[in-house]
């Protein structure tokens, strides 16, 4: 991995850390249309693991969310290479046969 | 934004799966012919700082709270395909495992969220021909970001207002004109953060801004700074 790569994504993650006790709890554009309208958020269809990016178990909100958060960084950042990677490969076997 | 299971009608989020397709097939298609080996530790670390960056609300008006999108970020970087790639993976992770956009509503968030701001790449190529300058270039992230947020809003509004849930309430007369408002003041942040990150990695790596895009118009490299 390249110096810039690491240091990218270390920075990434202790720049969440230190915004995320920040973060604005108060209801995004769509969810305030939604409110104003009077319309409710209903039951969803799939039931997420890990609803409103909460780890259960862990009772400290800030620990939670952050340990969440760092689980989808993980897994965003390992599947895109993986699928990235995979795509790849799948070109440079159709030439050779 | 991402919309809720519940807030579309099935022909609404059918269409706009069926839409969001369309463009999905011809962007892996995109990435698995011209994806690099320069190009794929940039695009993973983009991907999974948005992911990050989605986390962190920043209140905008009182009562109303907004957040990095990232597409245009993504497409500027690496172009219009790898943003729909990467926009995709996003949407599909969080989806599945924080319930944050329903899974019927997919189609319709890769849509407003992905398809569209790569789609805004083009009027950014357009205003890098008339803003060469330094000044410029950042200028027209700014505005390209705030953009796409605004337009992604748009599709938005109409999607729901289309649905049952919205139409008591007037449908999308009401719901565009009203998403389009708030977002009108949400995409300030995205322009924001965008510009700014585009004018640290130009000072600090202009090399990473300089590598081929992957999409339609050649994947030709947009030469920054220049």
């Amino acid at each position: 991995m390249e110096r810039w790569t690491k240091k990218t994504l270390t920075a990434i993650v202790l720049l969440t850390a230190l915004l995320l006790p920040l973060a604005s709890a108060f209801p995004d554009g769509l969810e305030k249309v939604a409110e104003s309208l009077g319309v409710k958020q209903m039951a969803p269809f799939w039931n997420a693991p890990l609803p409103d990016y909460a780890l259960p178990l862990v009772e400290n909100p800030y620990l939670s969310a952050l340990l969440a958060g760092l689980t989808g960084f993980v897994l965003v950042l390992l599947a895109t290479w993986g699928l990235g990677r995979a795509l790849r490969r799948k070109k440079s076997q159709t030439p050779a046969g | 934004m991402h919309i809720p299971d519940g807030f579309l009608d099935p022909p609404v989020f059918a269409a706009a799966y069926a839409l969001a397709l369309a463009f999905l097939i011809p962007a892996l298609r995109g990435v698995q012919r011209s994806l690099g080996d320069r190009q794929l530790p940039l695009l993973s670390v983009l991907t999974a700082g948005v992911f990050a960056a989605q986390m962190l609300n920043f209140p905008i008006l009182p009562g109303i709270s907004g957040h990095l999108v990232g597409g245009t970020l993504i497409a500027i970087f690496l172009g219009p395909y790898a943003a729909i790639f990467s926009m995709t993976i996003i949407l599909l992770i969080q989806a599945l495992l924080f319930g944050d956009g329903g899974l019927t509503a997919l189609g319709a968030n890769i849509l407003n969220m992905g398809i569209i701001a790569a789609g805004t790449y083009y009027v950014y190529v357009g205003l890098r021909r008339i803003m060469g300058s330094e000044r410029g270039a950042v200028a027209s992230v700014f505005a390209v970001a705030w953009l796409s947020v605004f337009l992604g809003a748009l599709a938005c509004g109409l999607e729901i207002g289309l649905s049952s849930a919205f139409q008591p309430l007037g449908g999308a007369a009401v719901t565009v004109p009203l998403m389009g408002f708030w977002h009108a003041f949400i995409a300030l942040g995205e322009g924001l953060i965008t510009a700014a990150i585009f004018t640290y990695v130009s000072r600090t790596r202009p090399d990473m801004l300089a590598l081929a895009k992957i999409g339609p118009l050649g994947g030709r490299p947009l030469g920054e700074m220049d």
